[in-house]
C-alpha cells in the first residue's frame, strides 16, 4: 500500500522531470543563436531558402506556438529527421541503440563485480605491508582513473593489444568487416546469439567487445572503488560497528553488517556512474566505430546536422531519468530508515 | 593585510607539507610556466607543415616525431596548454561567478513564499534538470548548437559547470544561514542582501572552493574530448584533444607518438588538479586540516606518508 504511493509519487515526478528536460532542450536549440535552417542549407544559401526551410520547420511561428508543436511532435515520437542518413532520428535511435546499451552495460556490470569487492578489500585491510601497497595502487588508480581521458587510453588499449600482440581484432565497430551479425532479437549480439545458438557471432562479437570494454571499466570504475572504500571506512569506524565489536561478534557477523551499511551510497554512485558511462561512450564509440548512439551523435556534429544530437540528448537524459527512478526504488528497500 | 599575509604563509607551509597538494601545484605550475613560455621554448612553429618529414618517429630533429600532416608533436605539445588551461581557467571562473551567486540567494531566499524565493526555486529545479544530461553530451549538445569554435566551447563548459556550484553554494548557505551569528546580524537591522553577501557567502565557500580544481581539471578533459570528436579546437590551433585525435588512425597502424604524447600531457595536467583538489580538500576543511597537521608535529622532521584519502 505505501510501497505502491510511494512509486506512484516518484513516478510523477519523473514525469515533470522529463517535461522539465524537454524544456531544456527545446529553449537550447530555439533560443540559443545557432540556427539550423543555416546549417540545413549550408553554407552560401540565399536568405529565400533559408526562409523556406525556416517555414517548413515552423521556425516562423511565435515561440509558444513552436513548443506547443514541439511537444505534440514529441508525442507522437517524432523527433525530426536526419540529413545524413536520410532517416527519421526516431528510426536511426532505435537501430543504433542496443549497439551502446550492450556496450555500457557491460563496463558497468564489470565496474560494480570487481570494483567494489576491491573498494571493500582495501578498506577491511588496513594493516600489514601488502595491505598498505594495495592500497597505495588503488589512491593512485582512483585519481589517474579521474584524469586520463578514456579515448585515449581506448587508442593506446589498441596499440598495445591490436598492432603490437596482435591477440584482439581491429577496432572496427562490433563485428569487424567479415563478421554477419546474429539475427535479431534483441539486438544485443552476444545475447542473440546465444539465443539462436549462432557459436560464431558470438565469438566474433565477444572479441570485439573486450577494448572497448576494457577501455570502459578501467576507465570508470575508479569512482566505485573510491566510493565503495571510503563509505565501507567510514561505517568501519561508526558506533554501532564499535558496539558490536564490544559485543564480541565474530568477524564476519560484524562485517556482514557493515557490508549491508555501506551498500546504499554505493548503489548511488553507480547510478552516477551508468550517466557517466553514457558520456564517455560517445568517445570511445568514436575510437572503435562502434556504430552506436555515440558515434551517430558525433557524426551528426561533424556533419552539422542538428536533430540527431538533440534526438540523442533527449534520449540519454530520459535513460538517466528513469535509471535514477529505479534507483531510488532499490534504495528505498536498501535503506529501511526512508519512508514510503 | 597582514592577517592575508598570514594566512597566504600558513597555506603555502600546508602546501609544502601535504603530499599530493606539493606535487599537484608543481604540475600545474610547471604546465602554466610553459604555456606562458611556448614561444621562447618550443623549437619550431605549432602551426608551420614539414611536408617532407610526414609522420616521422621521435628523432634529434623531431623530438616527440610529427604528425600525419608533418607538424612538430613537441611544439604543438607545447603550445597546447594555452589552448586548453585558457579554456579551462575562463570557463571555470565564469561558472564560479554564475553558480555561487545564484547558489547563495538560492539558499538564502529559498522556501520562501516572496517572489524572489519562487523565481529562485524555479532555477533550482533547472539545475535539477540540467543533471539528467550526463556532462558531456550537454556540453556536446551546446556546441552542436552554437556551432564549432573556441567561445562556443567556453560558452558548453560554463553552461556544464555552473550547476556544480549553484548546488553546493546552496547546500552550505542552507546550513550557514541556520547559525546564531546570522540571527545576530539580523537583529541588527542589516539587509537581506548584505547578510546574504557579506555574512553567509564567505563561510559558505568551503565546499565550492574544494571543488574548484576538479572543476578545472575536468574541464580540460571535456575541452580535449570535445575537440577529439571535432567539435572543439579546430586545427591548426594546437590542442591535445584534437592532436590525439589526429593521430588515432596513426595508432592502428602503429605510429605509436601521434596519440601517446599528447596524451600524456593532458593525463598530467589533469593528474596534476586532480591531486592539489584532494589537499585543499582537507585544507578546507578545519577538522580534517587539524586532524592533518597535528600528525605533522608529531611526526616531525621528515613529513610522514601523508594518510590516504578516507
Amino acid at each position: 500500500m505505501g510501497t505502491f504511493r510511494f512509486i506512484l509519487r516518484r513516478v510523477f515526478y519523473l514525469l515533470i522531470q522529463l517535461i522539465g528536460v524537454v524544456t531544456v532542450l527545446f529553449f537550447l536549440v530555439r533560443l540559443l543563436p545557432g540556427n539550423p535552417a543555416h546549417a540545413l542549407v549550408g553554407q552560401g544559401a540565399n536568405e529565400a531558402s533559408i526562409a523556406a526551410i525556416e517555414a517548413k520547420l515552423g521556425f516562423d511561428k511565435p515561440l509558444p506556438v513552436q513548443y506547443v508543436i514541439y511537444l505534440g511532435n514529441l508525442f507522437r515520437g517524432d523527433l525530426g529527421d536526419s540529413i545524413f542518413t536520410g532517416q527519421t532520428v526516431r528510426a536511426d535511435l532505435i537501430q543504433r541503440f542496443p549497439a551502446t546499451f550492450e556496450l555500457v552495460t557491460i563496463a558497468m556490470a564489470l565496474t560494480i563485480l570487481i570494483g567494489i569487492p576491491l573498494g571493500i578489500y582495501v578498506a577491511l585491510q588496513t594493516k600489514g605491508l601488502i595491505a598498505n601497497i594495495v592500497s597505495k595502487i588503488v589512491f593512485i588508480y582512483g585519481m589517474l582513473t579521474g584524469a586520463i581521458p578514456d579515448f585515449w587510453l581506448g587508442l593506446i588499449l589498441i596499440f598495445v593489444f591490436f598492432f603490437v600482440l596482435r591477440i584482439v581484432p581491429a577496432p572496427i565497430g562490433r563485428l569487424g568487416t567479415m563478421g554477419v551479425a546474429p539475427d535479431r532479437v534483441t539486438g544485443l549480439y552476444i545475447i542473440d546469439s546465444v539465443l539462436t545458438s549462432n557459436w560464431e557471432a558470438f565469438k566474433v562479437s565477444a572479441r570485439h567487445l573486450i577494448l572497448p570494454v576494457a577501455t570502459l571499466t578501467l576507465i570508470y570504475m575508479g569512482n566505485i572503488v573510491k566510493m565503495a572504500r571510503s563509505t565501507m571506512t567510514e561505517v568501519m569506524q561508526s558506533e554501532f560497528i564499535e558496539y558490536a565489536r564490544a559485543s564480541g561478534l565474530p568477524r564476519a557477523v560484524i562485517r556482514s553488517y557493515a557490508l549491508r551499511n555501506a551498500l546504499a551510497p554505493v548503489v548511488t554512485v553507480v547510478a552516477f556512474n551508468y550517466s557517466f558511462l553514457l558520456g564517455g561512450a560517445v568517445l570511445v564509440e568514436t575510437v572503435f566505430a562502434w556504430g552506436g548512439l555515440g558515434e551517430y551523435a558525433v557524426q551528426a556534429i561533424i556533419q552539422s546536422d542538428y536533430f540527431p544530437i538533440t534526438g540523442f540528448a533527449l534520449v540519454t537524459a530520459i535513460f538517466i531519468a528513469i535509471l535514477y527512478l529505479s534507483l531510488d526504488l532499490v534504495y528505498a528497500f536498501l535503506d529501511p530508515r526512508i519512508r514510503y | 593585510m597582514s592577517n592575508i599575509v598570514k594566512n597566504l604563509r600558513s597555506f603555502f607551509r600546508f602546501t609544502w607539507e601535504h603530499r599530493s597538494l606539493r606535487y599537484g601545484s608543481i604540475i600545474i605550475v610547471a604546465w602554466v610556466l610553459i604555456a606562458i613560455l611556448a614561444p621562447v621554448i618550443s623549437p619550431m612553429s605549432p602551426t608551420k607543415p614539414h611536408p617532407n618529414n610526414i609522420l616521422e618517429p621521435p628523432s634529434s630533429q623531431f623530438l616527440l616525431g610529427t604528425d600525419l600532416d608533418g607538424f612538430d608533436m613537441l611544439s604543438r605539445l607545447l603550445w597546447a596548454p594555452r589552448i586548453d588551461l585558457g579554456i579551462a581557467l575562463i570557463s571555470t571562473a565564469l561558472s564560479v561567478l554564475i553558480g555561487v551567486p545564484i547558489g547563495a540567494l538560492a539558499g538564502y531566499f529559498g522556501g520562501r513564499g516572496s517572489v524572489i524565493g519562487i523565481g529562485l526555486e524555479l532555477i533550482m529545479r533547472l539545475v535539477d534538470v540540467s543533471r539528467a544530461f550526463p556532462v558531456f553530451v550537454f556540453a556536446l549538445a551546446v556546441v552542436a548548437v552554437l556551432g564549432t569554435n573556441v567561445t562556443n566551447v567556453i560558452v558548453a563548459l560554463t553552461f556544464a559547470n555552473a550547476p556544480v556550484f549553484v548546488w553546493l553554494t546552496r547546500s552550505e548557505v542552507l546550513g550557514v544561514r541556520e547559525k546564531p551569528f546570522i540571527e545576530a546580524a539580523q537583529c541588527s537591522g542589516n539587509s537581506d542582501l548584505r547578510i546574504a553577501f557579506q555574512h553567509i557567502l564567505p563561510n559558505s565557500l568551503a565546499s565550492p572552493l574544494t571543488q574548484l580544481s576538479i572543476v578545472l581539471g575536468f574541464s580540460i578533459l571535456l575541452t580535449a574530448g570535445l575537440s577529439f570528436v571535432g567539435a572543439g579546437v579546430r586545427v591548426p590551433t594546437p590542442e591535445w584533444g584534437q592532436m590525439i585525435a589526429r593521430g588515432a588512425s596513426n595508432m592502428i597502424t602503429g605510429q605509436w607518438w601521434t596519440a601517446l604524447f599528447p596524451g600524456l600531457a593532458l593525463g598530467s595536467a589533469v593528474f596534476g588538479f586532480a591531486l592539489a583538489g584532494d589537499g585543499l580538500r582537507v585544507y578546507l576543511d578545519p577538522k580534517q586540516r587539524r586532524q592533518f597537521e597535528s600528525e605533522q608535529m608529531l611526526g616531525g622532521g621528515p613529513p610522514t606518508p601523508a594518510p590516504a584519502s578516507g
